[in-house]
């Protein structure tokens, strides 16, 4: 295709892009360094909102969570993901049935699904978590208690997110080539062989895209902390886009330092990412 | 990268697949599209006499004020009864936490976006100071006949006034009160605590009955509710957030470490979650009967007399708070909610007065009974709404105070939360969360631009 052709399709997309994505980048480098009430002008304070933000414990405690959660739910999602398409994947019936059940999971709105998972934990709205646990003599306070706050998060992201890593990793193993794997078998591997050699290097770039889609999602996790722990600062579960909304729009509306979190986030969010990225481009030029 | 099925259909299959999927998502896209963007719906309400000077020429007015059992009756009847060939009115769906960044924005550009405000405690300050909103006075001197403005109570009507202006129309009000379940009272023999020493007692009382195991409930959560109760109690011992008429908080002080303890000492009365709590929990627990007492606004208490939400309908009572000690002021604080008029309005100010006025006038605020009171104070029956009796005792005996009257209330307010959760959480001793709490207040004062 020649480049004006390309050029001539896809500028409708660019010039989208352009608009949301790298306008709205700019201000927020600009606004970094300026001083934004609303309402007001900014004014230019160099790196003032810096070094407040990296002098903050509220930012590190958040950029934290964040990190340890999105690290958290990438393993679980992948492990627990992979276990059950291993065995949806041997299962002779009711394949289509089971991943239906399980995506009800994945199309509910997030605020719902919170609200509602919420609720299994909560003793006001006859939530039968901890009446099951009274059974064993074990009493929780999911929501006031800083780990079982942030278990609560996690298990619920893990509830509504799987599906997703189960999806595509059940699909990768249908792409498996059958013949190798029954010339393996009658070579005499057993399973953990067959796993280490076969099939878990024939899925890797499956994991790779689980895996990134699954760091990029924790790591903008915003609505289920809302939901289920609202003080989210005061409980531990507070991560940086939680952070970034109060300091915007809830505590006094500071668009300056809230840019300032938001690129710092970004960066974090690239150097996270940076492990996926090689591979999937290690992976494209192998290819190609 | 990966593919999900090695099957090749044929092409015409395909084709008509592929046609029965795009006929399908645009069917759906067209009937998602006649349900979006509706606008907050006034056709169950009654249209009243508008008598307003109505426009010559084509204006539109847009009306911010977020969704709520309270506060639509008042839009609702205005947007319903004022529209005319040449008056539009819009009233978009929002809630209230999008209520206070929309009027933020819209107030603070050269151009608004809309045009009457609904405001309250912890906002209207500010507004007024930026110059954000209209002095009303002299359309108050110059309408009050006509729309019998007289009839506002005085003292709701200077909840919405600043630096000795008028700047908002109050629609209707709420205060803190006691409600507590009549039934489980008489049959333990116990009155309706006036201190938190009788609170407790009569808490530890229901508790050994076995009647209750967590018998008191009141909101707690440090996004909105604890902050405002710390003020209460503290408003109680003698102290108050701010040194008077300076912009200094005085958070850690003997008041407030006292405050804090007093409201540690209920804890053992109440759920162990109840540091998560706010409102919706706290009416859960009465109306489902895990608590037997309670505080909360007058907003609130609608679903605990409702036969259709609770079992206990007949059986909820209500007293002014309890102060923290003898002779102290109760807690209480008292909300106000109103409309004002944006100063960067293209609309011709009068008009959008007038509007305030039939939003807050007779109809307008029958038609809030009984889910909120409004600020007409003689259109309460107490006969038929059975809170009101309680909560005008606690207007005029208690005398409540509204949020403190400053521009900077709404920041402080906001960085409150944590430091006062922890305190009263234990997760911090006292002392030292209280000092943290100062030093937050001030650098929010000092970002707000009001520092001294």
């Amino acid at each position: 295709m020649r480049t004006r052709t390309f050029f001539a399709l896809s500028w409708p997309a660019i010039a989208v892009m352009a608009g949301l994505l790298i306008v709205p980048l700019t201000l927020t480098f600009i606004w970094s360094f300026q001083n934004v009430p609303v309402g007001q002008p900014g004014v230019f304070i160099g790196l003032d909102n810096y070094r407040e933000i990296l002098g903050n414990k509220r930012f590190w405690d958040a950029a934290g969570f964040t990190v340890g959660i999105a690290i958290m739910l990438m393993v679980l999602k992948v492990s627990i993901g992979y276990a059950i398409a291993l065995v949806l994947n041997k299962a002779r019936y009711g394949q289509s049935v089971f991943l239906g059940i399980l995506l009800a999971t994945y199309v509910v709105p997030t605020v719902v699904g919170a609200l509602d998972f919420s609720w299994l934990f909560n003793d006001v709205f006859g939530g039968p978590v901890n009446n099951i646990l009274a059974i064993f003599g074990i009493q929780i306070e999911w929501l006031v208690d800083m780990w079982p706050a942030r278990a609560l998060v996690l298990m619920h992201s893990l509830w509504h997110e799987l599906p997703f890593a189960i999806l595509i990793l059940y699909a990768g193993l249908q792409t498996l080539n059958k013949e190798t794997l029954e010339a393996a078998d009658l070579d005499g591997t057993n399973w953990w062989q067959r796993q280490r050699y076969i099939i878990l290097p024939g899925l890797a770039r499956f994991f790779t895209f689980v895996g990134l889609i699954s760091m990029m999602d924790a790591l903008k996790i915003f609505d289920s902390i809302r939901i289920i722990t609202p003080a989210a600062s005061q409980v531990g579960t507070e991560s940086l886009m939680t952070y970034v909304y109060q300091i915007a729009l809830n505590d006094s509306y500071r668009l300056g330092t809230a840019s300032t979190v938001n690129l710092l986030t970004l960066l974090l969010t690239f150097v996270l990412l940076i492990p996926f990225l090689r591979s999937s481009w290690r992976d494209s030029r192998s290819t190609s | 990268m990966f593919s999900l099925s090695r099957h090749h259909p044929s092409p015409t299959r395909s084709r008509s697949r592929a046609a029965s999927a795009l006929g399908t998502g645009l069917v759906l896209i067209l009937l998602t599209g006649c349900g979006a963007g509706s606008k907050a719906g006034t056709s169950g309400t009654e249209a009243v006499a508008c008598p307003i000077d109505q426009p010559t020429e084509a204006a539109t007015v847009n009306i911010l004020a977020y969704n709520s059992a309270a506060t639509d009756p008042f839009t609702d009847t205005l947007v319903a009864s004022c529209k005319s060939e040449t008056l539009t009115l819009n009233h978009p769906p929002t809630d209230l936490t999008g209520q206070k960044q929309r009027a933020t924005q819209s107030l603070s550009a050269s151009d608004s976006s809309y045009d009457l405000i609904e405001q309250f405690g912890t906002v209207y300050s500010l507004y007024a100071d930026r110059g954000w909103t209209v002095p009303l006075d002299a359309y108050m001197d110059d309408y009050s006949k006509k729309f019998n403005l007289g009839g506002i109570d005085k003292s709701l009507l200077a909840a919405h006034s600043y630096d000795g202006q008028q700047y908002g129309l109050p629609t209707y009000w709420s205060v803190n009160q006691l409600v507590y379940r009549k039934d489980i009272f008489d049959q333990l023999n116990l009155t309706p605590p006036t201190t938190f020493d009788e609170m407790r007692e009569v808490a530890k009382t229901i508790q050994d009955s076995g009647l209750a195991e967590h018998p008191l409930a009141i909101p707690m959560a440090p996004t909105n509710d604890i902050q405002g109760l710390f003020g209460q109690t503290i408003r109680s011992l003698g102290g108050d957030y701010f040194v008077k008429d300076e912009p200094v908080p005085a958070l850690n002080t003997p008041e407030g470490v006292e405050a804090i303890d007093s409201l540690k000492s209920l804890l053992p009365f109440m759920s162990p979650q109840v540091l998560s709590f706010s409102s919706p929990e706290v009416t859960t627990q009465l109306a489902t009967g895990q608590a037997v007492m309670g505080l909360l606004v007058t907003g609130r208490l609608g679903p605990l007399v409702d036969k259709t939400k609770t079992s206990y309908a007949d059986d909820f009572a209500f007293a002014t708070p309890p102060s923290v000690k003898a002779g102290g002021k109760p807690l209480s604080f008292l909300s106000v909610d109103g409309f004002a008029v944006a100063k960067n309005s293209k609309v011709d100010p009068k008009l959008l007065f007038q509007l305030a006025a039939v939003a807050t006038g007779e109809e307008a605020s029958k038609s809030a009974l009984p889910d909120a009171l409004p600020a007409r104070l003689d259109l309460i029956d107490p006969q038929t709404v059975p809170f009101a009796a309680g909560a005008l005792e606690v207007l005029s005996s208690a005398k409540p105070l509204p949020l403190t009257q400053v521009p900077y209330m709404a920041d402080v307010y906001s960085v409150l939360g944590a430091p006062i959760g922890d305190a009263v959480s234990g997760k911090m001793p006292t002392q030292q969360a209280l000092d943290q709490a100062q030093i937050k207040a001030e650098e929010a004062i000092a970002n707000a631009g009001y520092a001294k």
